[in-house]
């Protein structure tokens, strides 16, 4: 009974923990599916989605700085989906260089990336298909005006945040684009290639020396004008402390935690308590004894401890368990190294400070008690 | 002259503070020799078990002196006379208070473990003591699962386990059937008469009288 409990308990904060983490890792997903070390963007950006745009010419003046190795374009846009079925979608297409090196979704490899070079093709995670009425492969739907026809299916790339992100080549993304001349090109030409006028939302950068990216970017800054050059923990850590800091999604999870531990506490404290209650007498003996307080609270705590360690291990398996359920809901469940020692940590101070005050009753007691029994 | 005596108390008085305040010892005073099976005997309510606590350094007389061993242990703070009682005194107590979840041998051991003596050496002390007491089979047995004779030997060989100078019996018989009550009867008799240890109960039990050193009565609080 008092194991089930504890189970209980550390499994609520094992969730909610591993629900923060995925929830935090998620926001970042398109950071992480790249490989630059440093990101360029408009001084005004917020998060990876909230930015203005720059000029596809920057991508060339990028380049000239010396220590950049390489420089690659990445456009973002809003795309209004329709499906085979005539359901509208909102999303937001992503725009790329299939044939470049720093941005790759889902892993892809090369031949499976260069689909994304013909016309209006584009890749989506799996678990955005059912959104957009599509089953497989080579079916087609409208973005905007234009055809997009599903070229293959990645997995692990959308952001539990967002709306349904479209992997698309650089040139097809302007396309879709509404405020893009291409949005009146005839259905069926091929897009035009960017003009050093056209918009784009980041430049992402491979440095010659990654040890060095934060100088790198430094450099980047003082010789263009206007633009906010960022290395890939600080993309990565702007893009997480505003879903995390500055939106109620964060708020609400951080709090989600939180009440998972308080509830955990609760429970475990009131377990501990009633074990306590229930070997009172055994206790007491060994105060009658004369044991020093000390040596019940370390008695308290190593049970505590045990008791800690043994929830975990079952919270943990259930955890993953129900980690493959989240996910093909687009749900991720994250158990980093770190969660996991976080949680662990979290449950052995819960059952020990609950077993501590739990102990109080008994240390507090009158020796004597046991011979009035 | 206090040297002469394991337990010397003088003018004990205890009383229990309330609405209605309860004067559970007036004026008592007892003096128990080293190797002396002492019995206290009394209807219930009378005070044995008060005065048993208090010779025990589990309860504070209100007024009056307890010296065991030489040292006066009514002016002990809370933690020298937690240590006290852990070196100098064994208990036994009516309903046996051990650790229904531990083996016979795993609660003797406990008594070591707490007294500084552990890992193997706590454990072949603790079997040595149980087998003394004819507990050879039983000792890796559940507390739980054990007669209740079996369970009060097994807290005579926690109690013994500090090599305590004085054993604190209460009613150590009445939970026991006629032939376990004599077997635990004999141990404590061998204990003071063959160990030297004092042994003090407290208890109705004509058995036990029979056996004792000396019986004491106590009724309403005196001697």
């Amino acid at each position: 009974m008092a194991l089930s409990g504890i189970v209980f308990a550390v499994t609520l904060l094992t969730v909610q923990v591993a629900l923060f983490s995925g929830f935090s890792n998620s926001t970042t997903l398109p950071i992480a599916e790249s490989s630059a070390d440093v990101w360029v963007t408009a001084p005004e950006m917020l998060y990876f989605e909230g930015t203005l745009p720059l000029e596809y010419g920057t991508v060339a003046k990028v380049r000239a700085v010396p220590g950049v190795a390489r420089a690659e374009a990445l456009s973002l846009g809003i795309a209004r989906w329709r499906s085979p079925h005539d359901e509208l979608a909102l999303g937001r297409v992503i725009g790329f260089d299939p044939a470049g090196k720093l941005f790759d979704p889902g892993n892809a490899n090369r031949a499976t990336l260069n689909l994304l070079r013909r016309p209006y093709a584009f890749a989506v995670d799996a678990t955005q298909l059912h959104i957009l009425e599509l089953q497989r492969v080579g079916q087609s739907g409208v973005i905007g005006t234009l055809p997009a026809h599903l070229a293959y299916v990645t997995r692990g790339t959308q952001p539990i945040v967002s709306a349904t992100f479209f992997y698309t080549s650089l040139e097809t993304a302007n396309a879709y684009t509404p405020s893009a001349l291409s949005f009146f090109s005839p259905p069926g030409s091929s897009p035009p290639p960017l003009e050093s006028t056209d918009p784009i939302m980041y430049v992402m950068v491979q440095a010659k020396n990654p040890a060095a990216s934060a100088q790198l970017a430094a450099a980047i800054q003082r010789a263009i004008p206007h633009v906010r050059a960022m290395t890939r923990d600080e993309m990565l850590a702007t893009t997480r402390d505003y879903w995390v800091r500055r939106t109620g999604i964060g708020f609400i999870l951080s709090l989600i935690a939180l009440m998972g531990a308080i509830v955990g506490v609760a429970v475990v404290g009131q377990i501990l308590y009633t074990s306590i209650n229930e070997h009172f007498h055994e206790y007491g003996t060994l105060k009658a004894i004369g044991v020093s307080d000390g040596y019940l609270y370390g008695v308290i705590a190593l049970q505590a401890s045990c008791m800690a360690v043994i929830g975990y291990l079952p919270s943990l398996a259930f955890t993953f368990a129900i980690r493959g359920i989240a996910a093909e809901r687009g749900v991720d469940i994250l158990i980093t190294p770190g969660g996991a020692l976080l949680v662990l940590a979290a449950a052995l101070l819960i059952c020990i400070s609950a077993g501590m005050v739990a102990m109080q009753r008994v240390v507090r007691s009158d020796p004597a008690l046991v011979f009035r029994a | 002259m206090l040297d002469k005596f394991a337990v010397a108390a003088h003018d004990l008085r205890m009383t229990y503070a309330g609405a209605k305040p309860v004067h559970a010892l007036k004026d008592v005073t007892l003096d128990i020799r080293q190797g002396e099976m002492l019995l206290v005997m009394g209807p219930s309510g009378s005070g044995k078990s008060t005065l048993l606590s208090i010779i025990g350094g589990l309860l504070t007389p209100t007024a009056g002196s307890v010296c065991v061993s030489g040292t006066e242990i009514t002016h002990l703070g809370r933690k020298a006379l937690a240590h006290f009682r852990l070196q100098s005194f064994g208990y036994v107590f009516q309903a046996f208070n051990l650790f229904s979840s531990m083996t016979g041998a795993e609660n003797v051991e406990l008594a070591f473990d707490i007294r500084g003596v552990r890992g193997h050496k706590a454990r072949t002390a603790a079997h040595d003591l149980l087998a003394q007491f004819g507990l050879n089979e039983q000792a890796d047995r559940l507390a739980r699962d054990l007669s209740g004779g079996e369970k009060q030997r097994v807290a005579i060989a926690r109690a013994l386990a500090g090599n305590p100078c004085a054993i604190l019996a209460d009613e150590p018989t009445s939970q026991l059937d006629a032939e376990n009550g004599a077997i635990v009867t004999n141990i404590l008799s061998e204990l003071a008469h063959k160990r030297g240890t004092t042994v003090v109960i407290a208890a109705h039990d004509d058995r036990i009288q029979k056996v004792a050193d000396r019986v004491v009565r106590l009724d309403d609080g005196r001697l």
